[in-house]
């Protein structure tokens, strides 16, 4: 049994051990806030902000933060319907209405355009959640709530470490609150923090904090209103100060892991995951994966799949106004009612192994391949790639005659043993022409069929059949979601059908590519020893773009052919750049009618 | 050389059931020989095998042939030192 995935936990070191032990044996009498104060400090250095205010949770910082504000009963304040329930709890207790407006498909934040439709003159806030980091559409945000008058709060629960255009979450708005919780970036066990750049809001809510005790009050306990019980312990926030020691470690080691869940996951068809928009930093908090509607899968079926692995996954959140204690449904929830049924928030916390998250991303991989093997057994055929590209294409010679097809390989033929045998041995017999030089296995071609073919959006590969449906070959695309679309992969693997099948399938595929779907130009890198299809690429109008320098290392057995590197030892051959634009093509075409 | 590669390529053709075209002169297209690319590639790894070098990997400035004078000529060209 392999060892259970957490979600998430915090990267605790010998450094908050011993402030923690410090303050516990300290950290009292006169030096009973002295981590508070160190802690708060460095939390606005980090954030660039002027005040800060250590609180026992995010929700606290909240409560206060809308109390200073004046939110009370009869207020409206607008937020997604898409957030944990913490940020319309505090509304709730001051008698205000929470407002649930929709996220957008993309961001999982607040729709800009349905928060300024639900303004009334009712409404007291907009509360901006950055939801698992990412960032919700600042610019529009701040300028409806000047527009309207109305103090836009972020809730940065979830988003230490993103930036927009500069500026740390949370130090945009009115104020901002942070959640220090066990599960988040930095922890203090419990706890959070209230931000403002506003003195007179940073003085009421301080003197909230403090059971409405104001800074200036000289009479021993004597409250000047009611306040709030929500402050942040001096051994809590010895373990803050550490953390904050380690942000810039901390918040790059969820990039981190975000960074490999991107490579491996965001290319697979019908997967996105969190974005980082231009000008922006995501602090990656949670990253999180959601399947497109057609893919079929559910929840349901992403909680089965990793519990069967042992890896804890978390449910995306539920649309607040589904909650019946609510009453009340959100008008347009079409993103928060869909998102959440096909999506999961995958395990992040800092020390995840290489190993852990390959499993992690075996099991999305493993419901991707399943969900395309049922919709090909349904026979709703492959999911549709970004650029429409034909499943099977007709070779013909240059007086019409059919000699074979290309037929792109799909999920069905990932169980297909003597396919991926076949492939193997033509792999492993061309091996000279490969930037990488291994010994094929047959498991290794079965997953790389399976993850950087079938489950690539960019990138197809055709069998060439011939007219007996024997395979004789293959010829692959890369960069389909480009204007410049790569051929790539051109193997001969066995000498049935016609002896130019191959010279007739590139024009096949070529022409599929620039004259029926109109690419610009086609391109593909070979070495310039593989002087047999560049006979072929020349033939077809294809010139030499770019020669790069090829140079030879040998990594663990494997020899790899490193371009344009001062890596290795250098070769005499290059790896040529050639390109073929439509209209050399179509001269091509149109020139060559006795090809044959 | 220009016999050692006959040679060769009639022993492929022969093992992949193809059909070379006859005679194979210094004129014939390489496209039009009868031999498919894949018999090419096991052409090229022959002749490397039995002279001990591939020239197309030795070449700076690749040179392709059209026809089967050109490929001897190139194997000619890069010839080893006996």
């Amino acid at each position: 049994m392999s060892n259970r995935i957490l979600y998430t936990k915090p990267s605790i070191t010998e450094l908050e051990v011993r402030y923690a032990t410090d303050a516990a044996a300290n950290g009292w009498g006169d030096h009973c806030y002295d981590y508070i104060n160190r802690f708060e400090a460095a939390f606005r250095q980090h954030l660039g902000v002027q005040y800060a205010i250590a609180t026992s949770s995010c929700t606290g910082a909240l409560h206060m933060g809308m109390a200073a504000l004046g939110i009370g009963p009869g207020d409206e304040v607008i937020l997604a319907d898409t957030n944990w329930i913490a940020t319309a709890s505090p509304i709730v207790h001051l008698g205000a209405k929470p407002v649930f407006v929709d996220i957008l498909e993309d961001s999982w934040c607040l729709d800009p355009a349905l928060v300024e439709a639900a303004i009334t003159p009712k409404t007291k806030a907009i509360v901006a959640v950055h939801l698992y980091g990412n960032l919700c559409d600042m610019d529009a945000l701040l300028a409806i709530g000047e527009k309207y008058g109305v103090p836009v709060i972020e809730d940065a629960a979830e988003a230490i470490g993103s930036v927009y255009h500069g500026k740390r979450a949370g130090s945009m708005g009115k104020f901002g609150a942070f959640s220090f919780h066990g599960t988040k970036t930095i922890t203090t066990g419990e706890g959070g923090i209230f931000v403002t750049n506003d003195a007179e809001l940073y003085e009421q809510v301080l003197t909230l904090s403090n059971h409405g005790r104001a800074r200036g009050q000289t009479t021993q306990f004597w409250p000047d209103m009611v306040g709030f019980k929500y402050k942040m312990s001096n051994l809590q926030a010895a373990i803050g100060c550490a953390q904050m020691e380690r942000i810039d470690e901390l918040i790059g080691q969820k990039r981190r892991i975000f960074s490999y869940y991107r490579e491996q996951l965001c290319h697979l068809p019908g997967v996105s995951m969190n974005p980082e928009p231009d000008g922006t930093a995501n602090g990656y908090w949670m990253p999180t994966v959601v399947f497109a509607p057609e893919t079929g899968i559910r929840r349901e079926d992403i909680q089965s799949a990793f519990a069967a692995e042992t890896i804890d996954a978390r449910v995306f959140f539920w649309p607040l106004s589904s909650l019946p204690f609510f009453g009340e449904a959100c008008l347009d929830s079409t993103n928060s009612q869909s998102i959440p049924g096909r999506a999961i928030n995958l395990p992040s916390y800092h020390d995840l192994t290489a190993s852990d998250l390959e499993r992690v991303c075996d099991v999305v991989k493993q419901l991707v391949s399943q969900s395309r093997l049922k919709q090909a057994d349904a026979g709703e055929g492959d999911v549709p790639l970004a650029l429409n590209i034909q499943d099977e294409i007709s070779i013909r010679n240059g007086q019409g005659r059919v000699l074979g097809r290309l037929r792109r390989i799909t999920a069905v033929d990932l169980t297909d043993s003597a396919l991926i045998s076949a492939l193997t041995a033509w792999r492993n017999s061309n091996q000279r022409f490969f930037l990488t030089q291994f010994q094929a296995t047959e498991s290794r071609t079965a997953n790389w069929l399976r993850d950087s073919v079938v489950m690539d959006n960019s990138r197809a590969m055709y069998l060439i059949q011939d007219n007996s449906n024997v395979n004789v070959g293959h010829l692959g695309i890369l960069h389909l979601d480009s204007d410049t679309p790569e051929l790539d992969n051109m193997i001969r693997g066995v000498s049935d059908g016609d002896p130019k099948i191959m010279y007739w399938a590139e024009i096949a595929l070529v022409n599929s590519l620039l004259v029926a779907r109109g690419a610009a130009k086609v391109c593909l890198h070979v070495l310039s020893n593989n002087w047999i299809p560049i006979g072929i690429h020349q033939l077809i109008g294809f010139e030499t773009a770019e020669k790069l320098s090829v140079s030879k290392k040998n990594l663990e057995g494997e020899i790899h052919y490193l371009i344009d590197s001062d890596e290795g030892e250098p070769q005499k051959f290059k790896c040529l750049r050639m390109v073929l634009s439509r209209s050399k093509f179509r001269h091509f075409l149109s020139s060559n009618t006795t090809w044959d | 050389m220009r016999e050692k590669i006959i040679e060769v390529m009639g022993e492929i053709a022969e093992a992949g059931g193809l059909k070379l075209v006859a005679p194979l002169l210094d004129e014939t297209v390489l496209l039009e020989s009868g031999l498919d690319s894949l018999g090419f590639a096991v052409l090229v790894t022959r002749l490397e095998e039995d002279l001990g070098y591939d020239p197309f990997t030795l070449m700076e400035e690749p040179v392709y042939p059209r026809t089967l004078g050109d490929f001897v000529a190139i194997y000619e060209r890069y010839r080893l030192p006996r």
